[in-house]
């Protein structure tokens, strides 16, 4: 009977029920649209962020970086240490390798250049190259400055990695002061040894590295006898932010903390695995980034949390006013349920019914149109789909149950305030 | 206060706002079985008078004891549950669920009290006369016929007590006859009936006529013994 009378009075009122559930539906497909996006946004902000810069620096051991300007060394100790470069491919066969997005070796030293002799940093490092890593399925992979800074750009040319031409790209800074510009060439003077690079290209990066001359790598190793030697490493790699448990003292983790820790892609933990594989090196976490990527994410979850927040109430605020209508529409019904016995918990349980099946059908419509939408905005915001995780699904329906119990709450109570003596009284 | 007296009402009165007094200080008795007619102008009351011994209303002053029961000390949910045992209502415009066929409007009114059970919901529109429309919906139904389903559902629990208000107001002769003769029926089972009417031939039907005007009773006749 109970099915019955629901079956009927949901279709005889199909009209506000529809209403009611687009208004569900609405909310519900943003509520699982943010919460898929919410659920995969560490890791695509991660990925995101990253690509604006390298969040680890590798030096050689017992290396003073407080001594550093502009990548040059300027440490009294002259006995300076380097890494090698034979064995930068190993940063793409750690545990989190899938993790690390790109890196680029660095060879910088100062030099003289111009008429006027300045000196200017010249650095040595890989642009966009393609290194084999052997025993990976993925076989090879992209690493060099466009992988790890690829805001960077050039008026004219980048330098081929492979052709390993005496070629130069200048900071724009630098080509100001020489007057230089693409197709010109460059003399450099390290400590009396004469080199022409030929200027291919003009380098903006809104940074540091305006005030530098850029080459290939095995240029500068060549031109200070370094073959095979790299100062520092840059790496981008893809993190989760630092919670509590990251920010432990490993040496006091049980064996199990610390396997889950060099299980979780922190930071620190990437970089110690880092450390695992290059020979006297220290991996730093280049901490300004790390914790601004944090911050974001904790700041982007908050603003998807407010609009989700926001996304309820309007579509509870649509249930309500099709409910209020429906309930409106019903008054005399509901007095004549009344009047011939129906207990408060009755009505209450037929109108809950119709809650629960605006909900379930509303959360369900809403869960298929979200996937949709959660697409659309990890294709505009991040270029990539979202992985929709099954839990999804049930917050959705919940959520949107939620909303029209909230949204009905108000309709139902007037509903039970119904006086028969006053709707039944004839017209 | 008589033994069998189902319905008794002493002092009641009615106030609405405060300043409108529609009934004053009634005091009637009804007799279990009795059919009690109530007659009187347009506003003298006797739907709010009916509404009070329908556990619909309240009086605002004096008691009502139906079948034992002091019916205006009871809460909301309690005179409804009163109601569902004791008094089956039909109305002047029948009040039927508009969506639901016959058979559901009577199995309705069993589904609020205790257990639907068509085939007992079927034999008592078998009983009205209406074996051959249950599937019907009120819009598929004659006026006489809507008001032989309302008083099926008014049936279906067996309360003691049927009060109708106006129940033939809307109905032509013939079809007014077909109610009547239905409440004679049901008078012969032993219900309490009690109609409010306009009608002055169905005045002289009952056991006795109520007379109301302003709110209080006049010269009460007892119509038959
Ligand atoms: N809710 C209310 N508020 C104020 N006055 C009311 C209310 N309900 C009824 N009344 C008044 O009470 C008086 C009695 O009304 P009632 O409906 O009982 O009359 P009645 O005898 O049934 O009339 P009729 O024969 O026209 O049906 C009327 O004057 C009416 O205006
Ligand atoms: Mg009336």
């Amino acid at each position: 009977m109970y099915g019955r009378i629901l079956r009927k009075s949901i279709k005889v009122r199909r009209k506000r029920i529809i209403l009611a559930v687009i208004a569900v539906i609405m909310g519900a497909s943003l509520i699982s649209a943010l919460t898929g996006v919410y659920l995969n946004i560490e890791e695509k902000v991660g990925k995101e962020l990253s690509s604006y810069g390298a969040n680890i620096i590798v030096k050689p051991k017992g290396d003073d970086i407080s001594l550093e300007i502009g990548g040059v060394n300027y440490s009294s100790n002259q006995q300076q240490n380097f890494l090698k470069e034979d064995e930068l491919y190993k940063i793409k066969k750690i545990f989190w390798k899938y993790n690390i997005l790109g890196f680029s070796p660095y060879l910088s030293t100062v030099v003289k250049v111009g008429p006027e002799n300045e000196s200017v940093v010249l650095t040595g490092t890989w642009f966009d190259k393609e290194i084999d890593i052997p025993d990976e399925a993925f076989k090879s992979a992209r690493v060099g400055v466009k992988t790890i800074a690829p805001w960077w750009t050039v008026d004219g040319e980048w330098i081929n990695d492979e052709e390993n031409k005496p070629e130069a790209i200048l900071g724009s800074a630098v080509a100001k002061q020489l007057e230089n510009r693409a197709g010109d060439t460059v003399s450099i003077n390290y400590n009396g040894k004469m080199i022409e690079l030929k200027v291919v290209g003009i380098l903006h990066t809104g940074g540091e590295e305006e005030n530098q001359i850029f080459t290939n790598l095995a240029t500068v190793q060549g031109l200070t006898g370094l073959q095979g030697k790299v100062s520092e490493i840059k790496v981008s790699a893809a993190i989760t932010p630092e919670d509590d448990f990251a920010k432990k003292d490993i040496t006091q983790m049980t064996k199990e903390e610390y396997i889950r820790w060099y299980c979780t892609p922190y930071i620190s933990s990437i970089a110690l695995q880092i450390e695992e594989v290059i020979t006297d090196s220290d991996a730093l976490p280049i901490e300004q980034i790390a914790s601004a990527q944090g911050n974001f994410i904790k700041k982007i979850k908050l603003m998807m949390m407010l609009i989700t927040l926001v996304a309820v109430a309007a579509s509870a605020l649509g249930v309500m006013t099709a409910m209020t209508t429906s309930i409106l529409e019903r008054r005399k019904e509901i007095g004549v349920i009344k009047a011939i016995g129906a207990r408060t918990n009755q009505i209450i349980a037929l109108f809950m019914a119709e809650v629960a099946a605006i909900g379930v059908i509303g959360g369900i419509i809403g869960y298929g149109l979200g996937i949709g939408l959660a697409q659309v905005i990890g294709n505009a915001v991040f270029n990539s789909t979202v992985a929709i995780n099954v839990i999804v699904l049930p917050v959705t329906i919940i959520i949107a149950i939620g909303i029209t119990m909230i949204g009905s709450m108000i309709p139902i109570r007037n509903a039970l305030k119904i006086d028969p003596v006053i709707v039944l009284r004839g017209e | 206060m008589e033994k069998n007296n189902i319905i008794t009402t002493m002092n009641l009165s009615k106030c609405y706002n405060g300043k409108t007094l529609v009934l004053d200080n009634l005091n009637i008795a009804i007799k279990k079985g009795e059919w009690a007619n109530i007659m009187g102008p347009s506003g003298s009351g006797k739907t709010t008078l009916l509404n009070i011994l329908s556990c619909l209303d309240r009086p605002t002053d004096g008691s009502v004891i139906i079948n034992g029961t002091e019916v205006t000390r009871l809460s909301q949910d309690e005179m409804a549950a009163f109601r569902r045992e004791n008094i089956g209502l039909v109305f002047q415009q029948y009040h039927l669920i508009p969506y639901l066929t016959a058979l559901e409007n009577v199995m309705l009114a069993q589904h609020f009290h205790s257990m639907v059970d068509e085939k007992e919901a079927k034999d008592t529109l078998e009983l009205v006369g209406l074996g051959h429309r249950l599937d019907h919906i009120p819009a598929h139904l004659s006026g006489g016929e809507q008001q032989r389903v309302s008083i099926a559902r008014a049936l279906i629990n067996q309360p003691a007590i049927i009060l109708a208000d106006e129940p033939t107001g809307n109905l032509d002769r013939a079809n007014g006859k077909i109610i009547l003769d239905l409440f004679k029926k049901l008078h012969k089972k032993g219900h309490t009936i009690v109609i409010v009417t306009h009608d002055p031939e169905i005045g002289t039907m009952g056991d006795r006529l109520i007379r109301l005007m302003d709110g209080r009773t006049v010269n009460e006749k007892v119509t038959a013994l």
